[in-house]
């Protein structure tokens, strides 16, 4: 009997007494008989429990809570004021920063978002050929960058970037004749942002790279002989006939964290306020008005604004990577 | 009964696990070397007569270094001096003094204070003491300036002398009376230049059962300084040698004059003596008549080292450890509650620095004596001199190794035999001193130091031939594909090399030898060097392009001068032993560490002193009204400060206080429990951009609605009145809104102009006095490889504004001031700095200033303490200046407008209109505030933080009157006050945020890109306009409005 049957049996069942006002029938027997079906399936809501508690106390009540105050005027101290559009309105046509902000995010996460994506994938893949024994220690090589604190990074790559001479980078070219004197990599507005991406594609191997190293572990071995039975013979033609269609949940998984991740970039290796505003996203736009103006209406506002973006791009993943069914 | 099993299985898995982890654990703390020995120390004093640099300037005696002194002495054949005493004729002393009326020298007893002698209340009974006229008879005062003191002196053989003196310190900044001695108008020796009287603090308040608070954590017995007339055998203040010093002195007479400086004081009684020279152990034994009989056998008697009769520096102190061995008087367990068992620690480390106890004996006999220490840094052994009586027994003593063990360990004294001392004690009170040494480090001392003198000079030369340039963070640029020959034009250079690598290599076994064959940290940096130089000697065509590298070895082996210096060492008890004595257990196992750490970890749940901070035992605080004080800054600070509440404002105002300690930046956490309506009442240590932010929002209370009143009796300070006795007007300005002020000045830095003496002597500048003097003098500085330190920042452009007569904002708050003409010509200066004078934009100016090759810059108080605590070896050769103005004419004079800004944290009281009233208290609020900003405790609190931590976190009150009374000489006073008269501050506006950020982004566009300087401001102009205008629409205020008023003080 498949659940769907189960389900119609039930409901036949607990309709049998007939109440008298059939307007508030319908409600209260569907109440009842959610609590009731809810009651029979208690194991699964209890699991399910501690996620959901979190994500709509931490995720769900925040998110619309903040999109009630980005109708407001509100500067923390003191109670909020309706504003209605207002907010919206100098969002679209007289912040010009916000414009700088969304460039500088879009940049960032149309380069960073695929690239690293890509970059997951096939790192994950290639590791998935090497010797089951030695495979932990190359995960952990790959994955360590995502464990190191933002701070650690900072300092790390500050050398790298240092903008005199002796800063790992403009030492090198500078040795090799490249260049003729040091170039100021994150007080040079043309190479704040190319900077920053690079930094961050070095450390994006994050969760996304697990998932997919877990996702090429959990493909059916059996797969692979009945692909070679089909004449499948290099592993490219694994990968893209047996691999990529094994691991779509994995994908599709990554996609999201991926958009979001780099459309809510925040504080990067340039330090904020950047120069000329180069390094301006729109979550340090965010914190900028919630954080320095103290105005956290309009804060909200721009916040909505990021959340409808990510979410109508991850639409745009589930379309293209969802299962079709 | 297959569960059954699988349970038993599993149990007894977990069992023999934790079985496993208990032996494992035991094993460890079992295996602990606890390996107790003594090592053989060499008993020298001289060093190698063989400097480094050759030069004749350094053969002359005035710039050498006494150690050398006494080896070319001891290498001709003086002999020390055996007669008797030959004494100053009082009558005979001439000499003047700036500090007096008359500018001539006065005897103590003229001088109008110190007629009837001198008087002085003793803190710990409160009672008055003096030190009558008839016993300072004779002695000569020191005004505490420059008192200069010349004399005659007869010698009828030549020989080596030492110095004798007695001098009592009066009152004064707490730091050390400074001697200058010449002998017929030249040093005798580098170090005569900087002798010095110390000062004697002791303790009071230490008894546990009347000293707690209401949880039982003892409270920090308090220190005073002991006055009183002492002896002293002149010696190296910093304890480098092992002996007093010894002038050497031909027959015939001799012209002296001593200088004194810096702290008031008087002398007497100088005589030149004949060196003391102490008899070896076995001369000691037989001098005192040692038989078998006479030692001692009765049972041990052991004595808490906690509280010693007096130390010399303020910052030895008893401190706490939790250790379970670590003993005390006291009825309480220190892992139980707060309490001060131990004596010195990591501040107990200095060369010189003396530690007096006393201790009483039955008994007559020959005793061991031993110590239950710990030393304080991993594999550093500390030197000492042991004195009994104030004379040290035996040549042994002289300094005496406290050997690294890991942790506590308790031993006698011993050879290096392992064989225990034993000192001869008559029945009766002693006492015993310790006297911090150096000990035979002084030579690796030595030598790395000459050696690094010898390095610089030798980068300069190759420097020279190599042209390179220098980046802008310091580091060489050198042609790599081009062979320099170096050797041809450095016909030493090998030989150099060779020498650096050997004096290296020598020095680093010496230090790991003396530190009981352990490799210390600090020795690192000297290995690194050898192994360079070693590879350099080499390979000799890497030289060149090696530069960097010498540099970062310099920098490392500089740090490890400063570490050799430091042997910080911790004391819990001393024994009188009976010979042989075997010593109880002193180190903890692995169960009583776990036990310890268990109490001290439930204990934590109920210890909470800061709530309530002012009640303490004896003291109640029911029925009185509460407030809650937010304290951003760290434990120690927050100690002291929860001690002068207890011992001060709590019983005085009757105010309960709960001190809430918050990390970091407090203003972040006041902002959500603000909302929440449980906002503390006040908070101190905020930025003062914030009060502004949380001023014109309403959560604060304005401070100039407070007048001079009384509160429970006591008096409380107005605001007007507290700021117009104690604090500079600028300081207010930054927290001015609407005629109203938010916030009050805490603290408040400043920054004075430093340079090296000695590099400006040699190129025979003056500092400069204006910016136009310091163009002038830069090519002086360039042609010789120096440089101007200025680092680039928004923070730099700051004074050249104020200078022009310019300021940020206009005098409405309600515009950009960096539109003026005068902001312009400022931009442009500064801007010029990089663009012409070619400034380096970022640099570690206190590396630069130590290795000379920035000998002049501005730095501010960071930059001060750093110089004082971790470069001893430059003292004396840099001073600081006002920094450099703009000549201007205020009024027909003409003066050198020198304004900056000192901002620092302020002081704000909370509205609690949102909260209930009962949860108001305003009025509770100000008085804490005004107590907490008043002159003694600010110079209080001053003298506590220099106490506990040093010159290193030094504090600087925005409190003029307290900042007096800290520690500087008073040559540095009057540069920061001089400084100060010119301290000016911008206020804050709506939208001033955006200065600083454009204003940067126009530095950049002007100093890196290259653009157009007046385009590029007029840009950030228009930004920072519109962005407070904006800000200003949203609080309604009108295009033509003002949000600040009171203009006098704007303007």
């Amino acid at each position: 009997m498949s659940n769907k049957e189960e389900r119609n049996n039930k409901k036949k069942n607990t309709d049998m007494p007939a109440a008298p006002k059939k307007r508030f029938f319908n409600v209260e027997k569907r109440f009842g008989y959610t609590i009731h079906e809810m009651w029979t399936h208690k194991m699964s809501y209890g699991l399910m429990a501690p996620f959901f508690i979190l994500f709509i106390t931490f995720s769900l009540i925040p998110l619309l809570w903040s999109t009630g105050l980005s109708f407001t005027y509100w500067n923390i101290f003191e109670s909020p004021r309706w504003t209605g559009l207002n907010n919206y309105v100098y969002l679209f046509v007289d912040d010009s920063l916000f414009l700088k902000a969304f460039t500088n995010t879009l940049t960032y996460a149309v380069i960073v978002g695929p690239v690293s994506y890509l970059m997951s994938y096939f790192i994950a893949w290639f590791i998935n050929q090497v010797p089951n024994k030695i495979r932990p220690l190359y995960v952990l090589a790959f994955y360590a960058p995502a464990l190191t604190s933002a701070i650690a990074m900072q300092v790390v790559w500050s050398v790298m970037f240092s903008n005199d001479s002796t800063g790992y980078l403009n030492s090198l070219l500078l040795n090799l004749g490249l260049i003729y004197e040091p170039i100021q990599w994150l007080q040079d507005v043309n190479y704040i942002m190319p900077v920053i991406i690079i930094v961050a594609l070095w450390s994006s191997l994050s969760t996304q790279f697990l998932a997919f190293v877990a996702g090429f572990r959990g493909v059916d071995r059996e797969l692979y002989d009945a692909a070679a039975v089909d004449g499948v013979t290099s592993r490219f033609q694994k990968l893209l006939y047996v691999d990529v269609p094994q691991t779509m949940p994995q994908l599709l998984f990554s996609a999201v964290i991926t958009i979001t991740s780099s459309f809510t970039v925040g504080q990067t290796i340039v330090a904020h306020p950047s120069p000329e505003d180069s390094a301006l996203t729109i979550m340090l736009h965010l914190s900028d008005y919630s954080g320095t103006r103290f105005e956290v209406g309009y804060a909200s506002a721009i916040a909505v604004v990021l959340s409808v973006m990510i979410l109508g791009i991850g639409r745009v993943a589930f379309k293209v990577l969802g299962e079709k069914e | 009964m297959n569960k059954k099993k699988k349970k038993i299985i599993r149990n007894s898995i977990i069992i023999g696990v934790i079985v496993v982890v208990l032996v494992v654990g035991i094993a460890v703390y079992v295996g602990r070397s606890t390996d107790v020995s003594q090592y053989s120390v060499v008993n020298v004093d001289e060093m190698d007569f063989n400097p480094f640099v050759l030069n004749e300037e350094r053969l002359d005696n005035s710039f050498l270094e006494y150690g050398k002194v006494l080896s070319k002495y001891a290498s001709r054949g003086y002999k020390a001096y055996t007669g008797d005493d030959i004494p100053v004729d009082p009558e005979s002393i001439s000499g003047k003094d700036t500090g007096t009326e008359s500018g001539e020298f006065m005897m103590l007893n003229d001088v109008d204070e110190y007629k009837d002698g001198f008087k002085y209340t003793d803190a710990a009974d409160d009672s008055e003491k003096v030190i009558t006229a008839q016993e300072s008879g004779d002695a000569i005062y020191v005004s505490g300036t420059t008192t200069e003191l010349s004399f005659d002196v007869t010698m009828d053989t030549a020989g080596l002398y030492s110095l004798y003196m007695e001098y009592l310190m009066l009152p004064g900044r707490d730091a050390d009376m400074l001697v200058n001695m010449t002998v017929d108008g030249k040093l005798p020796f580098l170090e005569a230049s900087n002798m010095s009287f110390k000062r004697m603090y002791s303790f009071y308040d230490y008894d546990y059962e009347t000293n707690k608070d209401v949880v039982g954590n003892q409270i920090r017995p308090k220190s005073q300084e002991k006055y009183g007339w002492q002896s002293m055998v002149m010696t190296n203040p910093d304890g480098l040698y092992r002996n007093p010093y010894r002038f050497y002195l031909q027959k015939g007479t001799h012209h002296i004059v001593l200088t004194f400086t810096r702290e008031a004081g008087a002398v007497r009684n100088i005589r030149f003596i004949a060196p003391v020279v102490n008899p070896s152990y076995e001369e000691y034994k037989s001098q005192n008549g040692f038989s078998e009989g006479n030692v001692y056998k009765g049972n041990a008697i052991k004595t808490e080292l906690e509280v010693p009769d007096y130390t010399t520096s303020i910052n030895i102190r008893m401190e706490t450890d939790n250790n379970y061995y670590t003993s005390s008087d006291a009825s309480v367990k220190p892992y139980k509650a707060t309490l001060f068992n131990i004596f010195g620690g990591d501040q107990w480390a200095s060369g010189g620095d003396k530690v007096e106890w006393s201790f009483n004996v039955e008994e007559s006999g020959w005793y061991e004596l031993g110590f239950r220490y710990k030393s304080q840094t991993t594999y550093v052994s500390s030197f000492k001199e042991v004195a009994i009586d104030g004379k040290v027994p035996f040549a042994e003593m002289e300094e005496y190794c406290f050997t690294y063990v890991d942790g506590w360990t308790a031993m006698s004294l011993m050879d290096e035999n392992q064989n225990p001392y034993l000192f001869y004690l008559e029945s009766g009170e002693h006492t015993l001193s310790l006297v911090n040494k150096v000990g035979p480090l002084r030579h690796s001392l030595q030598k790395i130091e000459e050696s690094m003198d010898s390095i610089s000079e030798l980068v300069n030369n190759i420097v020279k031939i190599t042209a390179s340039a220098r980046t802008s963070s310091g580091g060489y640029t050198v042609d790599t594909n081009r062979d320099y020959d170096l050797q041809v034009y450095i016909p030493t250079l090998q030989q150099d090399l060779n020498t650096y690598a050997t004096t290296f290599s020598e020095c680093y076994e010496d230090i790991i030898k003396l530190n009981g064959g352990k490799v210390t940290s600090y020795a690192s940096a000297v290995k690194v060097a050898q192994d360079l130089f070693e590879d350099l000697d080499e390979n000799i065509e890497d030289v060149a392009i090696s530069l960097n590298d010498i540099n970062n070895a310099q920098t490392g082996l500089s740090n490890t001068m400063v570490s050799i210096r430091q042997q910080p060492i911790a004391a819990d008890y001393m024994v009188l032993a009976p010979q042989d004595y075997d010593y109880p257990d002193t180190q903890s196992n692995f169960f009583q560490g776990l036990y310890v750490g268990l109490v001290r970890f439930f204990s934590s749940f109920d210890n909470n002193k800061y709530d309530n901070a002012g009640a303490r035992e004896g003291v109640s605080t029911e029925g009185m009204p509460e407030i809650e004080v937010y304290v951003a800054r760290g434990r120690e600070h927050v100690d002291i400060m929860r001690n002068l509440v207890s011992e001060e404002f709590t019983p005085e105002y009757g105010i309960k206080v709960n001190i809430n300690m918050v990390a970091g930046s407090s203003e972040g956490l006041i902002m959500p429990r603000y909302v929440a309506g449980t906002a503390p009442d006040l908070a101190i240590s905020i930025t003062p951009g914030n009060v502004f932010e949380f001023g014109i929002r309403g959560a604060l209370i304005d401070l100039d609605r407070f007048e001079t009143t009384t509160y429970n009796g006591a008096e409380v300070v107005g605001f007007r009145d507290l700021w117009e006795s104690s604090f500079y007007d600028a300081e207010f300005v930054p927290y001015l809104y609407k005629s109203h002020y938010y916030g009050f000045p805490e603290t408040q830095t400043w920054s004075a102009l430093f340079y090296r003496t000695d590099i400006f002597d040699t190129l025979g500048l003056e500092p400069p006095d204006t910016w136009d003097d310091v163009y002038n003098i830069l090519p002086t500085l360039n042609n010789n490889g120096y440089n101007f330190c200025y680092n680039y920042a928004v923070a730099g452009y700051t004074p050249f504004l104020y200078q022009y007569g310019g300021d940020f904002y206009d005098a409405n708050g309600m515009v950009s001031g960096l539109s003026t003409e005068q902001a312009y010509d400022g931009f442009m200066e500064y801007a010029d700095l990089y663009l012409q004078y070619n400034f380096v934009y970022a640099a570690n100016f206190y590396m630069r200033f130590k290795s000379g090759e920035m000998p002049i810059g501005i730095g501010d108080l960071t930059f001060y303490q750093q110089l004082n605590y971790s470069a001893p070896e430059l003292n004396g050769k840099w001073a600081m200046v006002p920094v450099p103005g703009h000549k201007k004419v205020v009024n027909g004079v003409e003066v050198v407008d020198r304004s900056t800004s000192g901002l620092g944290t302020c002081c704000i009281i909370i509205n609690k209109e949102n909260q209930s009233e009962e949860s108001r208290h305003y009025e509770e609020s100000w008085a804490f505030l005004q107590w907490w900003l008043s002159d003694s405790v600010q110079s209080e609190y001053g003298r506590e933080v220099e106490a506990t931590f040093g010159v290193a976190s030094r504090w600087n009150p925005a409190n003029k009157n307290a900042a007096q009374t800290l520690p500087y000489t008073q040559e540095e006073l009057d540069v920061i006050n001089a400084q100060w008269e010119w301290l000016k501050e911008s206020p804050n506006t709506m939208g001033g945020y955006y200065t600083s950020r454009y204003l940067l982004t126009a530095l950049n566009q002007t100093v890196i890109q290259g653009l157009s300087g007046r385009i590029a401001l007029e840009d950030a102009v228009k930004i920072i306009n519109k962005e407070m205008r904006r800000k200003q629409g949203e609080f309604g205020v009108p295009v033509d409005g003002s949000i600040l008023y009171e203009t006098a003080i704007a303007g």
